[in-house]
């Protein structure tokens, strides 16, 4: 606990991020004419300086200027955060306005004070609590880390297991013991899902979630994700077929391909899950009138309940409340596909037909590559 | 054509992992395996079995998976054998790094005890097919 009493240095390591040469002005003097020795500022005026500011030097805080030339809307935030994951930020901004303070909050900031309130006790309040609150966040990150770590280990061996019990070893078990060998393995499966949900979420929260974005041939991702989730589905004795297509073969799209597959299989599980047994997920990839290729998973199940459309890509979302729940699942799958999907510039949304039966899509620009189609050409 | 593999060393500081990788690759993929406990003996190890490829825990404490795999690039008889991590953190950043290092591939923990055997033998002709 030593470290949440503790708010660092006795100097407060300040980077001061803002364009505006009067306002940046203003704020240091506030800070320096109270007391000289407690503080010492850094000055920048755009992310790109910051960025070098953070690289080669140590600094308590943040304070973030919104409206930088170099940045639009939070992108100079998320920047400064991917370099410096440990650093708090407290935002400032010239307007007094709701959705923007809560913006910035969901956007990873620790803080957010008006320009025209930032007196020196405000500054300093503002500091403390964006320090603390990090600090508090940091801890959090990594005991996840570390419990879902720790997690794994028993995990991985129970898993390997069962798995070679019932893939290799089942012919010389009594039928009742592989039933039961098969409902433990399917647990595991369960768990591990789970535990990857939990951590995908925490790095979505305090914006860790890395990406390996590149151009990458669209139709294996989705032929290889249809192969990868067909056993689940079989489970709840619903098959996946692949609809015909008219998209070129060598489509490409500017993606993370593992996270890809992990927005399919969430789309294909719960297609699944929610289907009636004896019906078919169909999957389809096609080419939308603005440009986008749209990546379709419809089944025949039920439909989506009308007030549950609303918060259906929010955190901790099931249709049911868990004591009256009748689908496993934490809930978390939804939001974290449209999370992972805005980091790849893409969109996902559902229809739902009137007589039952849900369609969810994925949408993504297509990735054009020069020399890819020159070196086809010729 | 890639030379047949036939000799894996499994370094990790689980006992139980070491057990089923090693009941795995044998029963599944009929390889000969020998297992290392803990990043300690690693390079001893190796140098006694000289095997085919390694493949190593990351996170063990006192000698990590990287400490490991630096040991055995140093010493001149060990140096061409592929390793192959094995990790509970795959983000592809940091599957990257791993890659940049000189590892010859990733596999995810927990992995699928079926498909354990097959993932190791893709590793093993990638390894040869990109040093031909």
């Amino acid at each position: 606990m030593d470290r949440l009493l503790h708010f660092g240095p006795n100097v407060l390591r300040i980077l001061l991020v803002e364009d505006s040469r009067p306002e940046a002005l203003y704020i240091e003097r506030t800070l320096l004419q109270a007391t000289p020795s407690a503080y010492r500022i850094k000055r920048v005026a755009d992310i790109t300086s910051a960025k070098q500011a953070l690289e080669t030097g140590d600094f308590d805080v943040v304070l973030l200027d919104l409206g930088l030339p170099d940045a639009i809307g939070f992108s100079g935030l998320q920047a400064l955060q991917a370099l410096a994951p440990k650093v708090p930020v407290v935002i400032l901004t010239g307007s007094d306005d709701r959705a923007t303070e809560l913006s910035a909050m969901e956007n990873g900031a620790q803080d957010y004070l008006l320009k025209d309130r930032a007196s020196v006790s405000a500054l300093n309040r503002s500091m403390r609590h964006a320090i603390q609150r990090k600090q508090i966040e940091n801890m959090k990150s990594e005991f996840i880390s570390l419990v879902s770590h720790e997690l794994r280990t028993p995990v991985t061996a129970i898993h390997a297991a069962l798995g070679l019990i019932s893939g290799d070893l089942s012919h010389t078990l009594p039928e009742p013991v592989t039933h039961l060998v098969n409902i433990a393995n399917r647990n595991s499966e369960r768990l591990i899902r789970l535990i990857n949900d939990i951590l995908d979420i925490d790095k979505i929260d305090s914006a860790h979630m890395y990406f390996d974005i590149r151009p990458d041939a669209l139709m294996p991702i989705v032929e290889q994700s249809i192969e990868a989730n067909a056993v689940y589905a079989l489970k709840y004795g619903v098959s996946i077929v692949m609809a015909p297509s008219d998209v070129s073969a060598d489509t490409f799209v500017n993606v993370d391909s593992k996270r890809l597959g992990q927005v399919m299989a969430n789309l294909l599980s719960n297609a699944a899950k929610f289907s009636p047994a004896g019906s078919t997920v169909t999957v389809s990839v096609a080419e939308m009138p603005t440009g986008a290729i749209r990546i379709s998973v419809a089944d025949q199940g039920p439909g989506i309940r009308e007030d549950f459309r609303r918060r259906i890509f929010g955190k901790f979302s099931q249709a049911d409340d868990a004591l009256t729940r009748t689908k496993q699942g934490a809930g978390l799958g939804l939001y974290i596909c449209r999370q992972i999907l805005e980091h790849m510039n893409g969109t996902i949304g559902y229809d739902c037909a009137p007589g039952g039966g849900t369609t969810f899509w994925v949408e993504l620009p297509v990735e054009t590559i020069p020399a890819f189609s020159e070196a086809r050409a010729s | 054509m890639s030379p047949p593999l036939k000799r894996i060393l499994c370094i990790d500081d689980e006992r139980d992992i070491l057990d089923v990788t090693q009941m795995c690759l044998e029963r599944i993929g009929g390889y000969e395996v020998f297992c290392c406990e803990g990043g300690q003996d690693a390079v001893a190890q190796a140098e006694a079995t000289m095997p085919d490829l390694i493949m190593l825990d990351v996170m063990m404490p006192g000698q990590t998976g990287p400490d490991v795999f630096a040991a055995l690039r140093k010493v001149s008889r060990l140096k061409g054998i592929p390793v192959i991590f094995m990790t509970a953190r795959v983000q592809s950043a940091e599957i990257k790094t791993y890659l940049k290092q000189g590892v010859t591939s990733v596999i995810a923990k927990p992995f699928d005890a079926m498909t354990l055997a097959a993932d190791v033998q893709n590793a093993w002709e990638s390894f040869h097919a990109a040093k031909s």
